[in-house]
């Protein structure tokens, strides 16, 4: 059994009274210094975040709502592999292959539907798919529905949403390096070893509190090791 | 004229019945509204003490503008809501206590603001002030110009009862039998340890109430909270107002603290302990009858501050600082009646016959407002004591200390008064 060793408590904290106003100052210093700086919509030390309003920027990976990329003519990109409903964990994906010979191109899908309420956003369709087709990249939520009959995205639906970069079309070029696809920024990136079909995002901005506290303890850090 | 010795124990006519509907309607309002705004306050100011937010988002949609108030809607949302939930009573409850349970717990709190003065007297017929130094600004008779005959003021107060603390402490200690009743009627275990819990915590801190506060009837001579607000408004060596709270400052923590513990709020609110008796007495109410509860407890908080205003900050007749005093009809040196302020110095401040009284129900709602917070932030900032640690506070630190206190000031005032 551990023994539990009480504080000391000395005659003036034993006073009760001096303590306990003690600490309602401290109660009342957050509150005269949130409440002028938040009246004023100035910066306070409140951390709730106001999410409708004020939404936080999401990581650049975050995967969101899906989509599916055109081309060029602005038909979709998806050639109906079956590739990303095979891949799906949670079987979400339904796929009706159709021939067509308008389009130079073999295999498209009649119908492409995403049951929301099952995909479970492991982002596996996006892996799997040969021809960047389907992205999770639009940086916001899918909708919340008032039946079940909404959740199930459609083709039209899907290809009406846009990327975080403002485009309906995918960052690969049709035609490969040879059609001018393969780009200096693009080349950097590889030779960097990153993803060359990430979007490009804003780095997010550190919540300049926490940033404070890493400062101050990054030192102490520091020593520490110093002394092994 | 009226008479020249001031007798408290003078016999009193009824009021104006008029004037008494009008006072009942007004203090009924505030108190009920006070609390709703204190429902409002304790949820932003917490918010802002802890920094978060808070509630603000219950709106009125007018078109495309959205009203939210700062979400002061919130609690006319709250209101609604609750009423319009299932009224829920269990199966083996007592369907007739569980049903009067609310009413017993709430009507006492109402019943007390009776006794409460907010402001002053005045005088329609013609002033005919009484001052003694004793009862400061408290103004015993008026005078009827055309019959030369005094007459009772029209006070600020519902029922200006001699032993008007007296009645607070009997009234208030019903509020018990509330509490009991819900917890017992609700057939509940953890509803039934939370009434215990209450009845014993609120039986002994009344003795406490009651004592502590005996040493400013003591100095005041009276039960009557206007004319321990009255004395209040007499001058210490002419620069500050003789506050109870400088009067009695032990008595002013006593009291304050046995309050608190009466209100069974945080740092004593072991009867309700959410976390571990899921909110004890009120466990099995819902709907209007859990609101009773809810809105009793603020009721009570106002209902502490007013009192902690009258008997110890010098409720209606003083400002909220202690530098000056309100009086209505004062005799000026240059034979006229004064309405205004009377500063610790010395000088006089005009303010008129309407705008005295007024200033005085302002400076007294400040003051209860001030202390409502007080006890929102004491609320936000203590953690709960444990039950051993709520009895010992009470039987051994608080009551030999409020006796002392009695002793110690019944020795002074007899030698000094």
């Amino acid at each position: 059994m551990t023994k539990v060793v009480a504080p000391k408590i000395g005659f003036w904290e034993k006073l009760y009274v001096p303590e306990i106003t003690r600490g309602l100052g401290v109660t009342l210093k957050h509150f005269f210094y949130n409440f002028p700086k938040r009246l004023l919509g100035q910066k306070s030390d409140i951390v709730t975040i106001e999410y409708p309003e004020k939404p936080e920027v999401y990581a650049p990976r975050f995967r969101g709502q899906h989509r599916l990329t055109v081309r060029d003519d602005g038909n979709v990109r998806c050639v109906a592999c079956m590739c990303c409903s095979t891949a799906c964990p949670s079987n979400c994906i339904r796929i009706v292959a159709s021939e067509t010979e308008e389009r130079n191109v073999e295999k498209f899908p009649m119908v492409f539907e995403i049951d929301q309420l099952r995909c479970v956003f492991c982002g596996m369709c996006v892996e799997a798919c040969p021809c960047d087709a389907i992205r999770m990249d639009t940086g916001i939520h899918v909708k919340p529905v008032f039946n079940r009959s909404g959740a199930i995205h459609t083709k039209d639906l899907l290809m009406s949403f846009k990327g975080i970069d403002g485009t309906r079309e995918s960052t690969a070029v049709q035609g490969g390096a040879a059609k001018g696809g393969m780009t200096d920024e693009l080349r950097e990136r590889i030779a960097n070893d990153l993803n060359p079909l990430d979007p490009v995002y804003e780095p997010r901005p550190e919540n300049e509190r926490f940033s404070a506290q890493k400062e101050e303890k990054a030192p102490a850090a520091h020593d520490a090791h110093g002394h092994h | 004229m009226g008479a020249t010795d001031f007798n408290p124990f003078a016999e009193k006519k009824m009021d104006n019945y008029v004037y008494t509907m009008i006072k009942i309607g007004g203090v009924a309002f505030m108190a009920i509204n006070m609390a709703a705004v204190l429902v409002w306050m304790e949820r932003r100011f917490s918010a802002l003490m802890q920094d978060r937010v808070g509630p603000h988002r219950a709106n009125l949609k007018l078109g495309n503008i959205n009203i939210t108030l700062f979400g002061l809607l919130h609690p006319v949302a709250d209101a609604l809501k609750i009423l319009w939930k299932e009224d829920f009573v269990p199966a083996k409850a007592n369907r007739l206590l569980h049903a009067m349970s609310p009413f017993l717990a709430m009507m006492p709190v109402l019943i007390c603001f009776a006794v409460v003065p907010f402001g002053g007297a005045v005088c329609p017929e013609g002033f005919d002030p009484q001052y003694t130094e004793r009862y400061g600004p408290y103004i015993q008779s008026c005078l009827n110009a055309a019959t030369n005959q005094s007459v009772d003021p029209t006070r600020m107060l519902i029922t200006d009862l001699d032993i008007g603390m007296l009645l607070i402490f009997a009234i208030s200690s019903l509020a018990v039998y509330g509490i009991a009743i819900a917890g017992w009627s609700s057939y509940n275990n953890y509803a039934l340890l939370g009434s215990l819990r209450a009845s014993a915590q609120m039986i002994s801190y009344e003795v406490t109430l009651g004592l502590s506060v005996m040493g400013v009837f003591l100095l005041a001579s009276s039960l009557s909270l206007d004319h321990i607000t009255g004395m209040q408004g007499a001058f210490w060596g002419g620069i500050l107002n003789k506050w109870g709270i400088f009067l009695q400052p032990l008595a002013f923590i006593l009291f304050f603290t046995a309050a608190i513990a009466e209100t069974k709020r945080v740092p004593f609110d072991n009867p309700e302990g959410e976390s571990e008796i899921q909110g004890g007495y009120m466990l099995e109410f819902s709907s209007s009858r859990f609101f009773m509860f809810f809105l009793g407890e603020l009721v009570e908080i106002v209902f502490v501050g007013c009192v902690v205003t009258a008997i110890f900050l010098g409720g209606w007749a003083t400002l909220p600082l202690p530098i000056g005093t309100f009086y209505n009809g004062l005799p000026l040196e240059d034979g006229t009646l004064g309405h205004g302020i009377l500063w610790a110095g010395g000088g006089f401040l005009p303010l008129g016959e309407v705008l005295t009284i007024v200033a005085q129900i302002l400076s007294f709602f400040t003051k209860m407002f001030v202390f409502a917070v007080i006890q929102m932030t004491i609320r936000w900032t203590l953690p709960r004591f444990r039950y051993d640690q709520v009895m010992t506070l009470c039987w051994k630190v608080l009551l030999p200390l409020s006796l002392a206190n009695v002793l110690i000031t019944a020795v002074v005032a007899y030698f000094l008064y």
